[in-house]
């Protein structure tokens, strides 16, 4: 390695134990941006010497749940994956994550990276991945990259950039993304789901992608899981959803998880997944897609995915003094009504408390709130709005018929958690649905109370 | 009952960033005072068929813009015709800059508009982005309207439109000479988004009056609403603008 890249990986690390020491936070991508500052080529030094390669995951939603999985799957197949900190999926983040990981263990290494939609073109030259997976382009921080559109131009244009012979992984039934991998060698990957009984049919939606990226003519789908994934085709220039390799059928979702059968050119396998919800069979989908694109086999993929627990803030439910706090991630429309969709299941009357931040991580326009179909979500009992845009949220329920009394406005985190946790009674559920930065500080918040849990008493938050 | 009838313009390829809340809020407040607001969505290939009372048209990207455009042209004459005849129309962003005469990208490749309002769009390379507030004077007293600017066009107004406000925070219709929107007989473009009218309902009625009072007399008044959660998220929106404002850069990796 260059004494250049030497000094840089110094410098990060020690600037990265200097943080910490001070605790300054910045631990997931402070020592990957000193480093990238004194040496730009940094993570092209680093990855070279994974001896498995790396592999690149991008979507509008689901990058990180899906890292996890291919994580779980490439550590039952023996591998030891580097992976980036759940967020920090821009440059800083992924050269913090191949600096950490350098030196661990004696298994084979090999990098596994979420990336950020608009960071891909940035780092495909250095990482030269052996596969790049997109798995959906939806509506998402639209004041960051403007347009849809130019979301995918930017994907195409880290796809340009791939090294001879790299595999992509797609998703067929998102036809922004399947349209992709016209003309790309070798052929790509595909995956997509081939159920019949959870299509819906109707409705606009949150959909993102309507007309034919070919001719701009409109598509018409014969089967629609969500949004405007789905079994599609452009009857003005026959333009179509690609038959896809790796698929899912009989699908059986609860809250509690999702049962379905993964249909592989290797075999058909029962699968049992602890998340709920038809985006998380896609999300399991492109995992295993990418695993079978680097030759892991289809055994090993479904003992993965069956152990697959989600990461904090993503699906998963804690207990707080007997109630049972469930948190749900949101960040776009699609995302808020997949969220609505899981809550469904839950047919009793429900606590709800929706936390929306506007800092950049989160997108400064929360116009989105408007774009997601809240006005579906079944029988509310308790409403509760959050967040730096708690008002904006409770102006949204307000709008969607939601304001009967039952809708509380609360900004402050501290007093927010409060009011839901005296209003939620020992052994019932609470329904959380925050922001990225409103989960990180929820999260804070209950890190604190899930030590002390017993120390919560009603009308009060002992720290 | 008192019926309303709005024409929402090609709402599956124009409707972007929320624009459909607008739609959301006029409906909502009719029905609060018992006025149903029949919306009928008018696309490619459909008539305007029907005695509308309200246009609306949102946002859309390039490629779509231009669909719309084309297809526009079949109904421009009957459409000038129902402005004539006081049709009240509220453009946003896209919608905003294909009501007007042209529009030039920045490649200098020039788009007709429709020439509905004198307004002309030049393409520019840096987006314009962020929170608006926006100081508006319309019927002698002085309000203001709150939303989110995301286009890349800078729009100047001709003579024959009115500014619909001047910038207190943000960028406005280019950015330089500190005015926002237009405004020409009962069409209402801006480049706000955000949405528009939930966190504005003086606005949405502002909108609804001259409708109704074209159809149902001049001595029709909009009963008032409790917009006290309106009026909260309004005040709670410029606290934010101003304090983003205020905050000193900090590296974007220390947020993390
Ligand atoms: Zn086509």
């Amino acid at each position: 390695m260059r004494f250049k890249s030497r000094l840089a990986i110094a410098a990060g690390r020690a600037a990265g134990s200097l943080s910490r020491a001070l605790r300054l936070g910045g631990g997931t991508s402070l020592p990957g941006a000193v480093a990238l500052k004194i040496d730009p080529r940094t993570i092209g030094a680093l990855a070279r010497r994974l001896d498995q390669g790396s592999v690149v995951i991008t979507a509008t939603n689901g990058k990180t749940t899906t890292a996890n999985m291919a994580a779980d799957i490439l550590s039952a197949a023996g591998l030891l994956p580097i992976h980036n900190a759940a967020g920090a999926n821009l440059a800083y983040g992924i050269a913090t994550a191949l600096m950490q990981g350098a030196g661990e263990g004696d298994r084979p290494t090999i990098g596994l990276f979420e990336v950020d939609e608009a960071t891909v073109k940035n780092v495909v030259p250095d990482l030269a991945p052996r596969v790049l997976a997109v798995g959906n382009i939806f509506r998402d921080q639209l004041d960051r990259f403007g347009e849809v559109d130019q979301t995918a131009r930017l994907i195409a244009a880290g796809i340009s950039e791939l090294p001879e012979g790299a595999r992509l992984v797609l998703n067929a039934d998102d036809p922004r993304v399947a349209a992709l991998g016209q003309g790309f060698e070798p052929e790509p990957l595909y995956f997509g789901i081939d159920d019949v009984g959870y299509a819906q049919s109707g409705g606009i939606g949150a959909q993102d992608s309507k007309d034919c990226l070919v001719c701009g003519g409109p598509l018409t789908y014969e089967r629609r899981y969500f949004s405007h994934l789905g079994h599609y085709a452009c009857p003005s220039c026959g333009f179509s959803r690609p038959a896809p390799q790796v698929t899912a059928i009989d699908l059986d979702l609860t809250l509690r998880g999702s049962r379905f059968k993964l249909v592989t050119p290797a075999g058909t396998f029962k699968i049992e997944l602890k998340v709920p919800a038809i985006y998380n069979v896609y999300n399991a989908l492109l995992a295993t897609s990418v695993c079978l694109a680097l030759g892991v086999e289809p055994r090993t993929i479904a003992a993965g995915l069956a152990d697959f627990k989600p990461a904090f803030g993503r699906f998963e439910m804690i207990e707080v003094g007997g109630r049972r706090l469930h948190i749900m991630l949101i960040k776009n429309p699609t995302g808020f009504n997949q969220a609505i969709e899981a809550l469904n299941i839950d047919a009793r009357p429900k606590n709800i408390f929706f936390a929306i931040n506007d800092n950049l991580a989160d997108g400064t326009d929360v116009s989105w709130l408007w774009d997601a179909d809240i006005e579906n979500l079944e029988a509310p009992k308790w409403l509760l709005a959050g967040g730096i845009r708690a008002h904006d949220m409770a102006l949204r329920l307000k709008y969607a018929g939601f304001d009967d009394g039952a809708l509380r406005v609360e900004p402050d985190f501290d007093s927010a958690l409060k009011l839901a946790l005296d209003a939620v009674a020992p052994g019932d559920d609470l329904y959380i649905l925050p922001t990225y930065t409103a989960m990180l500080e929820i999260r804070r918040r209950l890190q604190h109370l899930g030590g002390v849990s017993a120390f919560w008493k009603p009308g009060g938050l002992i720290e | 009952m008192k019926t309303l009838r709005l024409a929402h313009l090609y709402p599956d390829l124009m409707n972007l960033y929320g624009d459909r809340g607008n739609i959301i809020v006029l409906r909502r407040r009719c029905a609060w005072r018992g006025i149903e607001l029949v919306v009928d969505d008018v696309s490619i290939g459909d008539d305007l068929a029907g005695d509308y009372d309200l246009a609306f048209i949102g946002g859309g990207q390039d490629r779509e813009q231009l669909l719309v455009c084309r297809d526009f042209q079949r109904r421009l004459d009957q459409f000038k015709g129902m402005v004539d005849g006081g049709l009240v129309v509220l453009a946003i962003c896209g919608g905003y800059q294909l009501l007007g005469r042209r529009f030039l990208t920045y490649q200098n490749e020039e788009l007709p508009g429709l020439g509905i309002l004198d307004i002309e769009t030049v393409g520019g390379q840096k987006r314009l982005i962020g929170n608006v507030v926006v100081k508006v004077k319309l019927d002698g007293s002085e309000r203001l309207l709150v939303g989110f600017e995301n286009h890349s066009g800078r729009t100047i107004l001709g003579p024959g439109a009115r500014p619909l406000g001047t910038i207190e925070r943000g960028f406005g219709n280019n950015g330089r000479d500190g005015t926002e929107g237009a405004r020409q007989a009962n069409v209402f473009g801006t480049y706000l988004h955000g949405s528009l009218l939930p966190k504005n309902p003086w606005f949405a009625d502002y909108l609804l009056e001259p409708a109704l009072k074209r159809k149902y007399g001049d001595d029709f008044s909009l009963e008032p609403l409790d917009d006290g959660l309106e009026d909260a998220a309004r005040t709670a929106a410029i606290r934010r603008i101003e304090e983003i404002h205020r905050r000193r850069w900090v590296p974007g990796w220390f947020k993390r």
